[in-house]
C-alpha cells in the first residue's frame, strides 16, 4: 500500500486525500511525504497510524518516503505520527506544551486509556466545563464505540486540533477494525458500506440487536448524537468506512434539522480508490458558541422516535425530586 | 428506602457502561426485586452518557415499565434528567426489527 500526503486535506476536500491511498501490490506500507509544506486534518493522522499500526502488527514494513525537515513534517513528529508507524523520521521538534493547540495522537485501547484521554483532552478546549461537556460526551462515546465494535486489536487513533483562524475544533477517530459493515450485519442486512454506514448513523440501530433501539447494554445512540452535534454547529462531519465516505454538508438553513434518517440530510457519497481497512470519523465543532448540551438533548428528544415503530404509548413518566 | 450514590460507582463522569451494568446488578435490581422504592441519587454527577443511562434502566424498564414507578431520582442535573427521559420514553416503546439480519442477539464482546 502507498500512502502519500495532499498539499491539503480537510473534511470538505478530504476525497484529495482518499485518492493518494493506493494498493500498489506489495506487502510493505510506503508513506509518501509531499514535496512542500501541508496541511491536513487530524482525521487524516489517524487514519494513516492506524493503516501503519496494523501494518507493523501484521509484520509488515513501514517505509517514510521523502522525508524532509519543514514546519508540515515538524507537525506530524510532534503529533507523534512517525512513532506510532514505528518510523524513525529523525526530524528534530523543539517541544511544546500541546494544551490549547492540539492532542497529539492517542492510542485509546481500553476503557482506563479511554477516560485519561477525556481528562486530558478538557483542558484543550478552554471552555468552561459545562460548555464543554457536548464535546466531552461525543468522543467518549465515539470512542467507546469503536472500543465496543471495532474489533480492532490496535485498538482507536485520536486526535485534535484547533484551527486558529476560526477556533474550529477537529477531532479525528481512526480504527483498522472490521469495519462498520461487518458490525453492523451481525444483526441487520447491509448489503453495501454505503447501507451499514446509514444503518450505524440511526437512532437506535446496534450491530448487537436486530431489535430497533438495541439491547440492555447497548441504546444504537452513540454515532447519531455526533451526527446531532455536528448539524447543529454548522460543520462537517465525514464517515468513512470500507469502500465508502460519507460527508455530512453543512446545513444552510437558519434553524439546522437534525435528521433520524441520513437520507434527508445534505450530504455526499464517495467510493474510495482504495478500501480503507476499518472506520474513520472526522467531525468539526465550534468552540467560541458551543451547542448547550442541554438544548443538544432536547433536540435529540425531538426526533428520537420519528423512525421508529411505535405499538403502545408510554405509561409511566420518571420521577425526580 | 434503598439508595443508590452513582457517583459513588461511576464518579462525576458517568459514562462507564461497565459501571451502569454493575450498579443495576448488584444495588437496582436486587432493590426493585424485594419489592421496594430505590433512590438513584446522581449526587456529585456532572455528566453522565446515554450508553450509562441506558445500561442502568433500559433492560429494568423493558422488562417491567412499572417499576419506573418505584425508582426516584435525585440530585440529576437538568442534562441528567434530559437522558433519564430519553432512555425511559424509548424503553416503553414496543419496537419492531429491521429487516435482515438473523434475529438472534449478539454478545457483548
Amino acid at each position: 500500500m502507498l500512502i502519500t500526503i495532499p498539499p491539503r486535506a480537510y473534511l470538505n476536500d478530504i476525497e484529495r486525500f482518499l485518492r493518494l491511498v493506493e494498493d500498489d501490490g506489495e506487502a510493505r506500507l510506503r508513506f509518501r511525504l509531499h514535496d512542500g509544506l501541508f496541511s491536513v486534518h487530524p482525521v487524516v493522522l489517524t487514519m494513516i497510524a492506524a493503516i501503519g499500526k496494523a501494518s507493523a502488527a501484521e509484520g509488515r514494513r513501514v517505509l517514510l518516503e521523502e522525508r524532509t525537515v519543514n514546519s508540515s513534517t515538524r507537525y506530524l513528529q510532534r503529533m507523534g505520527l512517525f512513532d506510532h508507524m514505528g518510523i524513525d523520521a529523525e526530524i528534530p521538534v523543539t517541544g511544546h506544551e500541546p494544551a490549547g493547540r492540539f492532542i497529539p495522537l492517542r492510542r485509546v485501547q481500553d476503557n482506563a486509556q479511554l477516560n485519561d484521554f477525556i481528562r486530558d483532552f478538557v483542558p484543550l478546549l478552554h471552555m468552561a466545563p459545562q460548555d464543554a461537556d457536548a464535546v466531552k460526551y461525543v468522543l467518549f462515546e465515539l470512542l467507546r464505540n469503536v472500543l465496543e465494535h471495532s474489533g480492532s486489536e490496535q485498538g482507536a487513533f485520536v486526535a485534535a486540533q484547533i484551527a486558529r483562524r476560526d477556533k474550529r475544533l477537529l477531532v479525528g477517530v481512526a480504527d483498522a477494525g472490521v469495519g462498520i459493515r461487518k458490525s453492523i450485519s451481525r444483526s441487520h442486512r447491509a448489503d453495501t458500506d454505503l447501507d451499514a454506514i446509514s444503518l450505524a448513523l440511526r437512532p437506535g440501530i446496534t450491530g448487537v440487536s436486530p431489535k430497533v433501539g438495541g439491547n440492555e447494554t447497548n441504546g444504537g445512540a452513540g454515532l447519531f448524537f455526533l451526527k446531532s452535534m455536528a448539524t447543529l454547529s454548522r460543520h462537517h462531519m465525514v464517515v468513512i468506512s470500507g469502500t465508502t465516505m460519507l460527508k455530512l454538508w453543512k446545513q444552510r438553513r437558519k434553524a439546522p434539522t437534525i435528521n433520524a434518517d441520513v437520507a434527508d440530510d445534505r450530504k455526499k457519497w464517495f467510493e474510495l480508490p482504495c478500501p480503507f481497512p476499518g472506520t474513520a470519523v472526522g467531525i468539526d465543532l465550534t468552540t467560541e458558541e458551543p451547542v448547550g448540551f442541554e438544548e443538544l438533548l432536547k433536540r435529540i428528544r425531538d426526533v428520537y422516535h420519528i423512525d421508529l415503530r411505535k405499538a403502545k404509548k408510554v405509561k409511566y413518566r420518571p420521577r425526580f425530586r | 428506602m434503598k439508595r443508590i450514590l452513582v457517583s459513588k460507582h461511576a464518579g462525576s463522569f458517568a459514562g462507564d457502561k461497565d459501571a451502569a451494568a454493575l450498579v443495576r446488578d448488584s444495588l437496582l435490581n436486587p432493590g426493585l426485586k424485594q419489592g421496594g422504592n430505590v433512590i438513584i441519587d446522581f449526587k456529585g454527577v456532572d455528566l453522565a452518557t446515554q450508553s450509562f443511562i441506558h445500561a442502568l434502566l433500559s433492560n429494568i424498564i423493558r422488562s417491567d415499565p412499572e417499576a419506573l414507578g418505584r425508582i426516584t431520582f435525585e440530585n440529576c442535573n437538568s442534562s441528567v434528567q434530559e437522558l433519564i427521559e430519553i432512555v425511559a420514553e424509548y424503553s416503553q416503546e414496543e419496537l419492531q426489527p429491521l429487516a435482515g439480519g438473523d434475529g438472534e442477539e449478539v454478545g457483548k464482546r
